[in-house]
């Protein structure tokens, strides 16, 4: 599982359901969530956590997309399987992976060194409250 | 080798009428095989009439070559071995321990071996209070006696009806642990009533499925339970209890076993779906999330 480490910047709610805004150094990310623990409040620590298997790349991204978290990213190494291909990532918010298949690795030509756009649903991604130190 | 050849026949009353139970089975020896199956599908009558509780109406009871029992329809049984002169140890749900007798009492009453009895106690860890009564022990100290009991006789079978079923989910794992331990140590073959499908993946080489007499299954755990021919990896039965509207999703209640869930469904599932229904909630197995259990995660099982 990746984990980010972020802080509470808003919270929106309507219902049961929460929008969660956070921020991670100079990146801002958005999770949609059905519960919300009382401790989650603005200014709070918290990890980001998703799989890597609800990370979707993208090369000179142009154009509207409507997926809330964009991450800028280097490639930095790619485990290759027949079908699926594990990449790992390092960005400003540290590294993390993207499961893809293999054959769009081809299609978009990735490889070591190729800054890419990691992009994650709102509600794919996880919080949890950080270790307490 | 086989093991146990079972081709018999019995007559049992059921709430929705008489019916058959009707085995034609042979199990290998050395094994730990799960019978399971809704209640009154004949598993208990099953395992009764292995350990000669129960006579059957007609059939064919053969243990490593020996004829346990043999009838032919509407005759008295031409051998019929009584309890004590077949080579079987049996553990109910209830430990029908000796109350009067200390633990090692209770062993040395099924066979006067002490080396036996004391090399079960080591096994089973009961050897510091071999001079406890029943009284003084817990659920799972009593059931590991009653295990321990039926092993005095180095039975060849070893016959268990939900042994487990009324302890905690430690206690549970341990006592299984022992079970793999006995079944290593000893090479006696088991026989384990079971409605825990855990306890059959983690434990069974077969699944003997039941229903209505009838065996409808014959299986590995794992072919029971992992490899069913669906993409949804991870599916459970449950029972919606309210549907909610949230913002511009829904939001169902869904019991499953003991477990609250809530799941967010879209306007098209919802079209289908209200209070009451009996559902499947899946993902696919790319979806889940695996962490370990932390203190602070509340344990249904617990309940």
């Amino acid at each position: 599982m990746n984990r980010i480490q972020a802080v509470v910047t808003g919270i929106d709610s309507s219902g049961s359901l929460h929008r969660v805004s956070l921020a991670a150094g100079d990146e801002v990310f958005t999770a949609i969530t059905l519960e919300l623990g009382k401790d989650y409040t603005v200014g709070a620590s918290v990890e980001i956590h998703f799989k890597s298997a609800h990370v979707a790349l993208a090369k000179n991204v142009a154009g509207e997309v409507s997926i809330a978290n964009r991450v800028k990213a280097t490639v930095l190494e790619l485990q290759r399987g027949k079908l699926l291909t594990d990449i790992l990532l390092g960005s400003n918010v540290g590294k993390f992976y993207a499961l893809t298949t293999t054959e769009a690795v081809a299609r978009m030509d990735i490889s070591p060194g190729d800054t890419v756009t990691a992009l994650m649903k709102a509600s794919d991604l996880y919080l949890s409250k950080a270790e307490q130190q | 080798m086989i093991m146990v050849f079972a081709s018999l026949k019995k007559k049992l009353v059921g709430t929705e009428g008489d019916f058959f139970l009707q085995t034609d089975v042979e199990i290998a020896s050395g094994g730990i095989t799960a019978v399971a199956g809704p209640s009154g599908s004949g598993k208990t009558t099953f395992l009764r009439i292995l350990s000669g509780l129960t006579s059957p109406d007609e059939g064919l009871l053969e243990v490593e070559g020996d004829i346990w029992f043999r009838a032919t329809a509407g005759k008295k049984p031409e051998l019929d071995l009584k309890p004590q002169q077949r080579r079987v140890g049996v553990v109910f749900q209830g430990y029908a321990l000796f109350p009067n007798m200390s633990v090692l009492g209770n062993l040395l009453y099924a066979s006067r071996d002490m080396d036996m009895a004391e090399k079960l106690l080591d096994m089973v860890g009961l050897q510091q209070l071999k001079h406890v009564k029943p009284s003084n022990l817990s659920g799972g100290q009593k059931q590991r006696v009653a295990l321990a009991r039926a092993l005095m006789q180095r039975p060849r079978l070893l016959l268990l009806d939900e042994p487990l079923s009324a302890l905690d989910e430690s206690m549970k794992a341990m006592l299984q642990d022992e079970l793999l331990k006995i079944n290593r140590e000893f090479g006696v073959t088991i026989l384990i009533v079971t409605h825990d499908s855990s306890e059959m993946y983690k434990l069974c080489d077969r699944v003997l499925l039941l229903e209505k007499g009838r065996i409808v299954a014959d299986t590995s755990p794992r072919k029971l339970f992992v490899e069913r021919a669906t993409t949804q990896k991870f599916a459970f039965k449950g029972e919606i209890l309210e549907i909610k509207a949230v913002d511009a999703v829904y939001v169902a209640v869904v019991a499953i076993g003991n477990n609250l869930v809530e799941v967010v469904v879209d306007s098209d599932e919802k079209e289908n779906l209200r209070a009451g229904d009996v559902v499947v909630v899946g993902t696919k197995a790319f979806n889940p999330t695996v962490r370990k259990f932390a203190a602070k995660d509340f344990d249904f099982s617990k309940l």
